[in-house]
């Protein structure tokens, strides 16, 4: 990976978003990382922060407030423009079969990873 | 209330009620009937012998009077033979006046040339209603043509002596017609008044009969309906309670699927934390941050013990049935709070207790888990950015209730989120908690039919107040 992208954690559990962020931060080096701590403030931080750069998203799916899959719904209402520099990536802990599936299908998602997040799956994106 | 009560009561008696009638208006049908068949058949003998009776007395009187004029002892003989038989059924009627059925009463009506498979019918009817007015009127004619018999059996002896002496004249000869032509006469009134006398009791025992029969029928065919209908409207019932039922065990099938889902998920994040720590722990050569890294660790299980014991605490809860006993909500607060101090900050935090009740009557596994949860909450959401916290417990009696009262000055709930902190999962934080824990609390205080309110603001604190009926009120 030649250029390094922003990070964007949406995820509710403190340790997780803690694991998450120390590995980026280690194995990649990534700064900076914004973390948001359900869908909605995940919006929110997109909306605030309109003319960030290309952008990745870790997406967790069972979160209060506003899960991943709302997430996804509000998502798909911002600018077309904004949504072009995303990419999002799922990071969960579920195994429902059907909910994999309904996560894999959605066309803003491009992976679905079981968690917890290894740096290894990064190595095979091109950004 | 109560008439609209009773007449429920009285359109849906008892099947059983119902059947029994039917069973016995069936029984009282076979039997009416049985008897009075019975009692026709007797009649249809009694007229049957009356016709044998007339028959031998005519034919006495004939063979008498023909033996008056030709002297023919073979006249006297017949005569003999034919008056035996209004005799037969005379000795037969005296006997069973005095005794009852006995075998000279049988023989009597044998020779009054009643059929054999009559007598049995016949002597029924004559014990037991003699009393009764038909046949007791029918028996006095009988007894009044008998006496005429033996009047008949009389002259005919005084013409056979005065025959066989040869001192019958002509005079005598007219007087003895005039008489047997009397007493002919006589008995032909009272033969036809017995049939008449007898026809008329037939008559009438056959309309009773049709109108008791009818009565009958009506009764069975009005309970056969009633129980039909009773027995539909219970299939409608039990059919629509079968579908009620179903619908609830598709509500709690998909409660139990969301459960199954939310349950596997909570349990299972822990475990993909602690995979996670493992790995950055691995990577990490800094001793104090592998330190704080277990610290983490040992939250991440703390937090998927807290979730087991919460399944444990809905299902017992779901489970088991409600005991009173004693319970010491002085004792069931400090084990709680003693089992608390665990959690973080918890120490920092000043409790104050005003039990003004201590002892009460109560379900105390449900009251221990209302307790426990209530305390973890105010602990877990205390505002550590407050320079005093504090956790105040009060017990009290209030409008004929017990009361407990646990208030906080923590972060508070907002508005937004108050409708649904009873809801199953629903948490705005689940670092904190499982989600599980309000429900529960409602859950159990459903159990006790007590009631639970909540007052809260957002950063200022919230108070939960559970109101607990007292034991006979449950």
């Amino acid at each position: 990976m030649q250029f390094k992208p922003q990070f964007l954690i949406i995820e509710d559990n403190l340790i997780d978003q803690f694991v998450t962020k120390k590995l980026l931060k280690k194995g990649l080096d990534i700064n900076p990382l914004f973390i948001a701590n359900n869908g909605k403030e995940g919006i929110d931080w997109l909306i605030k922060n309109p003319d960030s750069k290309s952008l990745i998203i870790l997406l967790d799916i069972q979160m209060p407030i506003m899960n991943g899959f709302e997430f996804l719904e509000e998502f798909a209402r911002l600018e077309e423009d904004l949504k072009a520099k995303i990419e999002i990536f799922v990071l969960s802990s579920t195994l429902d079969i059907d909910e994999i599936k309904k996560i894999k299908n959605n066309k803003y998602v491009s992976d679905f990873w079981n968690k917890p997040f290894r740096l290894d799956l990064l190595k095979n994106i091109s950004l | 209330m109560s008439k609209l009560q009773a007449l429920k009561n009285f359109r849906f008696p008892n099947v059983f009620i119902l059947i029994l009638i039917v069973f016995i208006s069936c029984a009282l049908l076979i039997c009416i009937n049985f008897f009075t068949i019975k009692i026709l058949s007797a009649n249809r003998a009694y007229v049957n012998g009356e016709s044998h009776y007339s028959k031998g007395q005519k034919d006495a009187s004939r063979h008498l009077i023909t033996y008056l004029y030709t002297k023919n002892p073979n006249q006297w003989k017949s005569y003999l033979e034919e008056l035996k038989v209004p005799q037969g059924d005379g000795i037969a009627r005296i006997t069973l006046l005095k005794a009852g059925d006995n075998k000279i009463a049988r023989n009597g009506f044998l020779i009054g040339r009643n059929h054999e498979e009559d007598l049995d019918d016949i002597i029924w009817l004559f014990d037991n209603f003699k009393q009764v007015s038909f046949l007791s009127k029918a028996i006095d004619e009988w007894g009044k043509g008998d006496k005429l018999i033996f009047k008949l059996f009389v002259i005919g002896h005084q013409i056979n002596a005065k025959i066989e002496r040869n001192l019958l004249t002509i005079e005598d000869q007219q007087q003895y017609l005039k008489e047997i032509s009397a007493i002919s006469d006589q008995l032909t009134i009272n033969e036809r008044n017995f049939s008449n006398i007898l026809g008329e009791g037939t008559r009438k025992i056959k309309d009773l009969l049709i109108i008791s029969n009818v009565f009958f029928i009506l009764i069975i065919i009005c309970s056969v309906c009633l129980y039909y209908s009773i027995m539909v409207k219970r299939l409608l019932n039990s059919k629509k309670e079968t579908e009620v039922k179903n619908e609830n065990l598709i509500i709690v099938n998909r409660e139990l699927d969301r459960f199954v889902y939310s349950a596997s998920h909570d349990l299972r994040s822990p475990i993909t934390s602690l995979k996670g720590l493992i790995e950055i722990t691995a990577l990490e050569d800094d001793v104090n941050q592998v330190r704080n890294y277990l610290e983490m660790m040992h939250q991440s299980l703390a937090r998927q013990d807290q979730f087991i014991s919460d399944i444990i605490d809905y299902s017992k809860n779901k489970r088991k049935e409600i005991i009173m006993e004693p319970v010491s909500l002085k004792e069931l607060f400090n084990e709680a709070i003693l089992q608390l101090m665990h959690i973080e900050n918890a120490s920092k935090i000043k409790f104050t207790q005003e039990l003004q009740i201590d002892q009460i009557e109560s379900d105390g596994l449900r009251l221990k888990i209302i307790i426990n949860n209530l305390i973890s909450n105010a602990i877990k959401y205390a505002d550590c950015s407050k320079q005093e916290m504090f956790i105040t417990i009060k017990t009290y009696f209030s409008e004929g209730l017990n009361k407990i009262e646990v208030a906080d000055n923590g972060i508070g709930i907002h508005d937004e989120h108050k409708d649904n902190i009873f809801d199953m999962y629903f948490g705005t934080n689940k670092n904190k908690g499982s989600g599980l824990g309000l429900y529960i609390v409602k859950e159990a205080v459903e159990n006790i039919k007590g009631d639970i309110s909540v007052f809260s603001e957002s950063t200022i604190g919230s108070k939960f107040i559970v109101t607990i009926p007292i034991s006979n009120a449950i």
